[in-house]
C-alpha cells in the first residue's frame, strides 16, 4: 500500500548470544514481522518480555540494523541507506523511552537537550535554535522561562519526560515509537503525559507505535493493535474489537488479564511462561501454553491470515467473535466527567 | 460497634508516625496512618511514590534503619503492640508472625546459595525439624506456593528461575515461619501481567486456605480494587480514604482518590478521550504543612481546605472513612 506512512516487511532481527565456553548460540528476536502504520495513525504493540517488541522497536531505527527484511519509512527503504541520508530520514521516526533519566544526560540544561538534534541537523542559526527550542517546549507544556536553564537531573520522572518528547519533536518527525514511555511514571504523572500524546497527535497529525506492556493504556491510545509472542505477531485487531472480538487465545488470554474486565480467567489462563526465543516450540509456537491447543497445533505452523474483522490473526482454530464481555459493573462504574 | 474496635481485626495500626533526620532537615514521611485490618483479609495501601506507603509498613516490622528513624503511634497484632517490641522480639516476629514479600526476589535472596538450602534456612530458623521433617516441610511449602516439583527448584540456584517462579519461592520463604500476616510490597510490579495474575491468585489461594491476612502495597488502584476486600488510600504520608472495595469505587469521597481513579483508562471510556488529571505535583518531603496536603491541587478546595487539616471521619459505623473537609457526594464533578 503506497498510502502508508511506514511499511514493515519479513523483518528479522538475529542476536547472538555468546555462550560461557566460547560456544555461541543465535536467538531470533524478531522472526519475520510484517506490518503497516498510517499517516496519523496510532499502533499498539503488545507482548509479555522477551517476545521481542524492543528489538523490533530498535530494529525500524536500524540500532542495530536488522538481519534481513525491509523498513520502507516515506517510500525509502531505511535498511539500505547509510550515513547522512540515513539520518536524515530517520529524523521522520523518534523514540521516547521508558526511563526518562536515563535517555537524556542528567548534567545538561533542558535547552542543549532539545537544541542537539537541530544542531546536528545543521544548517540553523544560534537565535533560530533557541527559538524552535521555546516552540519544542511549549508543545510538551513546560513553560520555556521557568525550565530552559535547568539541569535534566533536577527534574520529576514526568518533567524529564516531557523533555525527552521534546527532543524527539526537534526534526519534526512524523511518526513517534513510544517504548514503555509511561511505564515508570506514576499513575497521576502518566495520565498527563497520555493526555499529552493525544494533544500532540491531533495538534501535529503524529502517528505512534505505542509499546506497552499495560494492556488498559495501549487499548486507549491505539486504533489498532498487534500482539507479539516469541518474536511473531500473532494478531493484528482494531482496538475497538479487543473486548468483543479477539480471535487469537493469546489476545483472549491477555485481555482477560486486565483489571476490571471479567472474563473467567481460569478457562483462559496461559500455563507457566513463555518458552526462551532461544527455542522456539515446533508447530505453533504459542502451543505449549495455549489454553485451547488440540494435536494438530504442536506440528502445524498457523500462517498470519486476514480476519472478517479487517484483522490479522495466527491460529489455526481462530476464536469465534464472542458476545459483549460482561463488564464489571463495579469499575465501569463512572461519574459523569466535566 | 465503633469501627476501631472491630476485636476480629487482625491488625490494629493507630497514629502511627515516622520521621527521619536527614541533613536537608527533618523528613516526616508517615504523618499519621490508621489501619484496620480484618482477618483472612486483603488489604491494599495504595498510592503514588513518596507516599509513605512501604515506610508504614515497614516501620511496622522494623525494617528501616535504626538511629535516624523515629517510630510513634501503635500497631496491635492480635493484641501485641508491635511498635513496643525491642529488638531481640521484633526478630521473633519477622518471619513468625510477619512474613515480607518484596518487589524483587533476586535481591532478597542469597544469589550463591541453591534455592532448597536458602528454603530449609528460613523453615529452621522457627524450630528444630529432623533432616526428614525438614525435607517435607520445605516440600509442602513449595506445594502452598504451587511450585511443581517437576521444576527441581531446590537444586537451582535464584537465577536460574524466572521472575514468578523467584516470588513464588519468596513467599514460600515469607510464610515458613508460620506468618498469620504477609506484607508485599509490590510483588507484582517487576512481573509481566500474565504472571502478576497468577501470584496475586496464590496471595488469595493462601488467605482462603490457610486464613492469612495480607497486606498489598501497591501503585496500581486498579489492580488494588480487582484483588482486595478493603483498600487505603496514602497521600502525602497520610491514609486520605479507607473503605471496602465498593466504598472506594461506588462512593469514593475524597477527591484524590478520585483523582487516582480517573487516571487509569478504562474500557467504558472512548478511545483517545481526554483523561482527567490531577495537575501539580504533590508536596516535597521536607515541605511544611498546613491544612488539607491535597488542597494545591484538588479543584474543590475553599479556604477552609488550607487552613485546618482534615482527620480521618465517616458516617455512623461504617469502615469506609476519609480525611476532607468537602467530600464528594455520589457522582458530583467539578465545576
Amino acid at each position: 500500500m503506497s498510502g502508508s506512512l511506514l511499511e514493515v516487511r519479513d523483518l528479522v532481527q538475529v542476536h547472538r548470544l555468546r555462550g560461557a565456553r566460547g560456544g555461541s548460540q543465535t536467538l531470533r528476536a524478531v522472526d519475520g514481522v510484517s506490518f503497516e502504520i498510517g499517516p496519523g495513525e496510532s499502533v499498539g504493540l503488545v507482548g509479555e518480555s522477551g517476545c521481542g517488541k524492543s528489538s523490533l522497536a530498535r530494529a525500524l531505527v536500524q540500532l542495530p540494523r536488522p538481519t534481513e527484511g525491509e523498513v520502507r519509512f516515506r517510500d525509502q527503504d531505511l535498511c539500505r541507506l547509510r550515513g547522512g541520508a540515513l539520518l536524515r530520514a530517520r529524523l521522520g521516526m523518534q523514540m521516547v523511552f521508558q526511563d526518562p533519566h536515563s535517555s537524556v544526560n542528567p548534567r545538561m540544561s533542558v535547552a542543549n537537550i532539545v537544541a542537539e538534534p537541530l544542531r546536528l541537523r545543521g544548517g540553523t542559526g544560534r537565535r533560530q535554535v533557541r527559538a524552535r527550542v521555546r516552540e519544542l517546549l511549549d508543545m510538551v507544556r513546560l513553560p520555556a522561562s521557568r525550565y530552559e536553564a535547568r539541569r535534566a537531573g533536577e527534574l520529576s520522572g514526568g518533567e524529564c519526560q516531557r523533555v525527552a518528547v521534546a527532543r524527539a519533536l526537534a526534526g519534526s518527525p512524523e511518526l513517534l515509537i513510544c517504548d514503555e514511555a509511561v511505564s515508570a511514571l506514576d499513575v497521576s504523572v502518566q495520565a498527563q503525559l497520555l493526555n499529552l500524546f493525544e494533544e500532540l497527535r491531533s495538534e501535529l497529525g503524529l502517528a505512534y507505535l505505542f509499546i506497552s506492556h499495560d494492556l488498559a493504556v495501549v487499548r486507549h491510545m491505539s486504533d489498532r493493535v498487534l500482539f507479539m509472542y516469541l518474536g511473531r505477531i500473532c494478531e493484528e485487531i482494531d482496538a475497538g474489537d479487543l473486548d468483543r472480538a479477539p480471535r487469537h487465545p493469546y489476545t483472549a488470554a491477555l485481555m482477560s488479564l486486565v483489571p476490571g474486565t471479567q472474563r473467567d480467567r481460569s478457562v483462559m489462563a496461559l500455563t507457566g511462561e513463555p518458552p526462551s526465543a532461544a527455542s522456539i516450540p515446533a508447530g505453533c509456537r504459542f502451543h505449549t501454553r495455549c489454553w485451547c491447543a488440540r494435536d494438530q497445533c504442536a506440528t502445524q505452523e498457523p500462517a498470519l491470515v486476514a480476519t472478517e474483522q479487517g484483522g490479522r490473526v495466527a491460529c489455526l482454530f481462530p476464536l469465534a467473535p464472542q458476545p459483549e464481555p460482561v463488564g464489571d459493573p463495579l469499575l465501569s462504574y463512572r461519574p459523569p466527567g466535566p | 460497634m465503633t469501627p476501631g474496635l472491630d476485636p476480629s481485626a487482625m491488625l490494629r495500626v493507630e497514629d502511627l508516625r515516622v520521621s527521619f533526620s536527614t541533613p536537608r532537615g527533618l523528613v516526616r514521611a508517615v504523618r499519621g496512618v490508621d489501619l484496620v485490618l480484618g482477618r483472612a483479609q486483603m488489604h491494599a495501601v495504595v498510592g503514588e511514590s513518596g507516599s509513605g506507603k512501604s515506610v508504614s509498613m515497614r516501620a511496622l516490622v522494623g525494617l528501616l534503619p535504626r538511629g535516624r528513624t523515629q517510630v510513634s503511634g501503635r500497631a496491635l497484632l492480635e493484641g501485641v503492640d508491635l511498635l513496643s517490641l525491642d529488638e531481640d522480639q521484633k526478630v521473633g516476629v519477622r518471619g513468625r508472625s510477619v512474613g515480607m514479600v518484596f518487589q524483587d526476589p533476586l535481591r532478597a535472596m542469597n544469589p550463591t546459595m541453591r534455592v532448597g538450602r536458602q528454603l530449609v534456612e528460613a523453615v529452621s530458623a522457627h524450630g528444630q525439624l529432623g533432616k526428614e521433617a525438614l525435607r517435607t516441610r520445605t516440600r509442602e511449602l513449595l506445594d502452598m506456593v504451587q511450585v511443581p516439583s517437576s521444576l527441581r527448584v531446590m537444586d537451582m540456584f535464584p537465577y536460574e528461575l524466572s521472575g514468578g517462579l523467584r516470588q513464588r519461592v519468596m513467599i514460600a520463604t515469607a510464610i515458613a515461619g508460620g506468618a498469620r500476616l504477609l506484607i508485599a510490597d509490590e510483588p507484582t510490579t517487576a512481573l509481566d501481567v500474565s504472571i502478576q495474575a497468577g501470584i496475586l491468585d496464590l496471595f488469595k489461594t493462601l488467605q482462603q486456605d490457610t486464613g492469612t491476612s495480607v497486606i498489598l502495597i501497591t501503585h496500581n488502584i486498579s489492580l488494588a480494587l480487582d484483588y482486595a476486600e478493603a483498600v487505603s488510600v496514602m497521600y502525602a504520608g497520610k491514609v486520605v480514604e479507607t473503605g471496602s472495595r465498593l466504598d472506594l469505587v461506588a462512593s469514593v469521597r475524597m477527591p484524590y482518590s478520585r483523582g487516582l481513579l480517573d487516571s487509569v483508562p478504562r474500557g467504558s471510556q472512548a478511545r483517545h478521550s481526554r483523561l482527567v488529571t490531577m495537575e501539580g505535583y504533590p508536596p516535597g518531603p521536607t515541605e511544611r504543612l498546613e491544612g488539607c496536603s491535597f488542597a494545591n491541587r484538588c479543584p474543590w478546595a475553599e479556604d477552609m481546605c488550607r487552613r485546618r487539616e482534615p482527620v480521618l471521619g465517616g458516617e455512623g459505623d461504617s469502615l469506609h472513612r476519609w480525611a476532607c473537609w468537602k467530600p464528594l457526594a455520589d457522582q458530583e464533578v467539578p465545576a
